[in-house]
């Protein structure tokens, strides 16, 4: 016996309380209809019987049919309404309905009825149309995202960050858009917007469906670009249009991705940013086409992960689940859960990365470095002021110029701060971060842009263009012996047939770097870092060399905290390499333990000796070494220690040796 | 010494090394270039120096999270990696445990990395987190390397993780350079967020939808 006398009909949630009683869960039973026929109805109450005709059932196409559920009933009540689906988008009410079925195929009607307390049943039927299939029909139209342009962008000026009442309808160049079976999610039909953001795809006739723009690009084989939700389980953004029938004739869709900013006089997001997402696919696929356009071979590019979320800051830590990225950055290969790729801030008011297109390019460049070159670099917090370890200055500043070169602007710009309203910016058609030097990231960029773009200021008088830094990166660099820095970049330029090396020459020097070659001989530019000198020290087999290190540049990546010596065997053999710490009257002591580490290259890393012995350090690489160049990273454990307050030892020296 | 003008307690004047106890920040993994990579690729190979550096992390972190046994000596860096930016470094220490409805103080140390006339600095809330008191502060003449020193008064709102953000701008004749800094801080005890399944494709992929504006 099921009772009723403590249901509180004006506060259904109490359903949840319902006792176990009988067997039967009370309310569940009756209002989930679990012990009764159709949906919707009490468990008392039976569900209603559908019945319907169809006449005629099927005949030539277009085919008109009459429908009459006058047949329905129900046992303990009344049908209260009748709902047709006619299996071609169209539908009806009402216990007599008539259709026609344009096209040929076969249908499926389905008949719902309703009883007076709620109860459905259902009933169906097939009538089948002969004739042609119903025509295809042509969804096109147009998919744009809002980008928000700096203030004063041509020129350096640090209060001008974005400018939200600029902002515009950018085109989704290149996204693959999707269109979408709103009933079964299925995807109907895919294609890629073009340079204009235009589509156009042929979907079937009357047919509910919904567009559908990923923020994707992709060319089988070449590249494949998504942007993530990392704070959301690195869900795909996607922009979706409202659902719609494709009806019989051509239909327009034209889709707009919104910033989210509330207008004139905003101060925060107020909206779904949903141009976000987009605005940062288009300036990577503006560095896919600049690459691919420039280059004479372009490179198979493989897929690249982009993490954005709104949520994203420069915490101290890493934990892209929750939003912690450190900063906008790349990294590959870091094997510890997170997956491989570049994340971008997003923190509205802090720093928020998604319209800043220089920032977004450089990150680019790091990703193709990777998978087309290679780097040495220990990477690293760095600007353009700094001394640096000679391979971070060369691949940050490389990036930087390329960020210029992709979007033809030399106005490095990234807005940060209350509403965007700040930037931090630098001009690379003059570096104006001193020291100049092979050590400076600054120094880097603005020669990398002056070699790359066409203007010829004094005492820039090359115009290079991409095409031939491409093929060092891709030749010299990747599988050189000497560490990658300016200098074999340089080397590999000036190699090229025809290249113009007075003037490499010159316009390299007026950014103070004097050492030529692979290796810098010759470089008399310090950085006031006397310890920094010279840039690779020369060894031979069974010699030593004295190096001494130094954080009077700073630490973990500072010029002169790691030193570099260079070797050649003539023949394959058996070799121990060494680094021990010798103690100079200048040496500070004791304190932390000396502890001499080192990094064996071979065109890129071979081999490491850095334990937490104090004092010395040794390697004998199993099975010996191959004939050809070598170079040793040498460094004081204490002058690169990660840790933030590590303690560190003043300039502390080491003997070098190679012996067989 | 109290920062007169902006209101936040602050050194004014660079405070004794021996004193704020810096070191300049030092990274952790690589930068914003294939930096990471090389760490990671060298790690496998590398192990007793990934052991050392994993040990220099773990020191740092646990200044990050044991929040309330920190002291200055032990301060946590903001921003160990980053892209190219301006020559500013953070240092931070939350000295008592965060709890809601309860005032707590931020010490907030920041290191130019290079001279300047002025040195900007300001702080802001979230959802979670009021700062009380003045939110800006600003120092003249400020020397590279050295810490500039400024304390936060903050109350937290509800549980949970939240961040102040700090806004630094080093000025000169010739130069304005700015940085973007976000300390954690979590309130309280929060429970475990509990993230609901993503929304999946027809293919299996997770998507996150987000309405278009139509237009004819």
């Amino acid at each position: 016996m099921l009772s009723f006398a403590n249901f509180d009909f004006d506060r259904p949630n109490r359903v949840m309380k319902a006792v176990w009683r009988s067997g039967c869960l009370l309310f569940p039973c009756l209002v989930l209809s679990a012990c009764g026929g159709g949906g919707g109805g009490g468990s008392d109450n039976a569900a209603p019987t559908a019945s319907f005709t169809a006449t005629p059932s099927s005949g030539n196409a277009p085919l008109v049919v009459a429908f009459d559920a006058s047949a329905s009933t129900d046992r303990d009540g009344s049908i209260a309404s009748y709902s047709w689906s006619f299996g071609d988008s169209g539908s009806a009410t009402g216990v007599a309905a008539s259709h026609t079925f344009v096209s040929g195929g076969s249908y499926t009607v389905t008949l719902t009825v309703t009883d007076n307390r709620g109860a459905t049943g259902q009933a169906t039927r097939t009538i089948t149309a002969t004739g042609p299939p119903p025509a295809d029909v042509t969804v096109s139209g147009r998919i744009t995202y809002q980008r928000v342009p700096f203030f004063n962008a041509g020129v350096v000026d640090a209060t001008a960050g974005l400018n939200y009442g600029g902002t515009f309808a950018a085109p989704a160049r290149g996204v693959v858009v999707e269109l979408v079976n709103a009933a079964s999610q299925a995807v109907l039909a895919t294609t890629t917007a073009d340079d204009n953001g235009d589509y156009a795809m042929t979907a079937p006739a009357d047919t509910s469906v919904f567009v559908r723009a990923r923020a994707q690009v992709r060319s089988t084989g070449a590249w494949d670009i998504r942007v993530l939700n990392n704070t959301n389980a690195n869900a795909l953004y996607v922009l979706d249009s409202a659902s719609f029938s494709t009806g019989t004739a051509s239909v327009t869709r034209n889709l707009l991705a919104e910033s989210g900013w509330p207008g004139f006089g905003g101060t925060t997001y107020s909206g779904t940013r949903a141009a976000a997402p987009f605005a940062i696919v288009d300036t990577l696929y503006s560095a896919v086409k600049f690459v691919r356009g420039n280059v004479d071979t372009p490179p198979s590019l493989p897929a690249l992960a982009v993490f954005w979320s709104q949520k994203n800051t420069s915490s101290d830590d890493f934990d892209p689940s929750t939003g912690a990225i450190l900063s906008t950055l790349y990294r590959s290969g870091a094997n510890d859960g997170f997956p491989d790729g570049i994340y971008v801030l997003g923190l509205d008011g802090n720093d928020t990365d998604e319209y800043d297109q220089h920032v977004l390019a450089h990150e680019f460049q790091h990703f193709l470095e990777d998978v087309t070159s290679r780097t040495d670099t220990p990477g690293g917090s760095h600007s353009p002021d700094d001394r640096i370890d000679l391979r971070l200055a060369f691949s940050e500043g490389f990036a930087n110029a390329f960020s210029g070169m992709v979007l033809a602007d030399p106005v490095y710009k990234d807005s940060f701060g209350q509403a965007q309203g700040d930037r931090f910016d630098f001009q690379l058609e003059n570096n104006s971060h001193p020291p100049a030097g092979w050590f400076n990231e600054g120094s880097v960029a603005g020669l990398a842009w002056d070699l790359y773009d066409a203007a010829n200021e004094h005492p820039d008088a090359v115009a290079l263009g991409y095409g031939p830094m491409f093929e060092v990166f891709a030749g010299e660099l990747r599988g050189g012996p000497a560490l990658t820095s300016l200098y074999p970049f340089i080397a590999g330029l000036k190699a090229r047939a025809g290249a113009p090396v007075a003037a490499i020459d010159a316009l390299v020097q007026s950014q103070s770097v004097f050492g030529t070659g692979l290796y810098g001989v010759g470089e008399t530019n310090d950085g006031s870092v006397s310890q920094a000198l010279p840039v690779y020290t020369t060894l031979t087999l069974g010699g030593t060399q004295r190096v001494c290190g130094t954080t009077a540049a700073g630490t973990y990546n500072a010029l002169g905290n790691r030193l570099f010596l260079r070797f050649t065997l003539a023949t394959a053999q058996s070799v121990t390499i060494r680094a021990e710490y010798t103690a100079t009257g200048s040496d500070p002591g004791p304190s932390p333990d000396p502890d001499p580490d080192f990094v064996l290259y071979r065109n890129g890393f071979l081999d490491a000796a850095d334990g937490g012995t104090p004092n010395v350090e040794e390697l004998t690489p199993v099975g010996g070494l191959a004939a050809g160049d070598y170079v040793i990273e040498v460094y004081e454990f204490s002058h690169v220690d990660p840790s933030t307050n590590a303690a560190r030892r003043g300039v502390t020296c080491m003997n070098v040796s190679v012996t067989n | 010494m109290v920062n007169q003008t902006s209101g936040l307690q602050g050194c004014g004047t660079k405070r004794a090394a021996g004193a704020c106890v810096i070191a300049v920040a030092a990274c952790l993994l690589a930068a914003c270039g294939g930096g990471d990579d090389e760490v990671a690729s060298e790690a496998a190979a590398r192990p007793r120096a990934a052991e050392k550096t994993a040990a220099a992390k773990e020191a740092t972190d646990t200044a990050t999270v044991k929040l309330a046994d920190s002291k200055p000596t032990h301060l946590a860096t903001a921003v160990p990696n980053s892209k190219t930016t301006a020559p500013i470094d953070l240092q931070y220490d939350i000295p008592a445990k965060p709890e809601v409805g309860q005032p707590f103080t931020i010490e907030l140390v920041v290191s130019p990395r290079k001279p300047g006339d002025l040195l900007d600095v300001e702080v802001g809330d979230s959802p979670g987190l009021t700062i009380e008191g003045e939110r800006v502060a600003r120092f003249p003449a400020v020397e590279a390397g050295q810490p500039y020193v400024l304390k936060v008064q903050v109350r937290g709102n509800a549980e949970g993780l939240y961040y102040v953000s700090v806004i630094t701008k080093l000025s000169s004749k010739v130069q304005s350079e700015g940085r973007a800094f976000s300390v954690p801080v979590v309130i309280g005890t929060p429970p475990a967020a509990h993230k609901p399944a993503p929304v999946r494709d027809a293919t299996g992929q997770a998507i996150e939808s987000m309405p278009a504006r139509e237009a004819p």
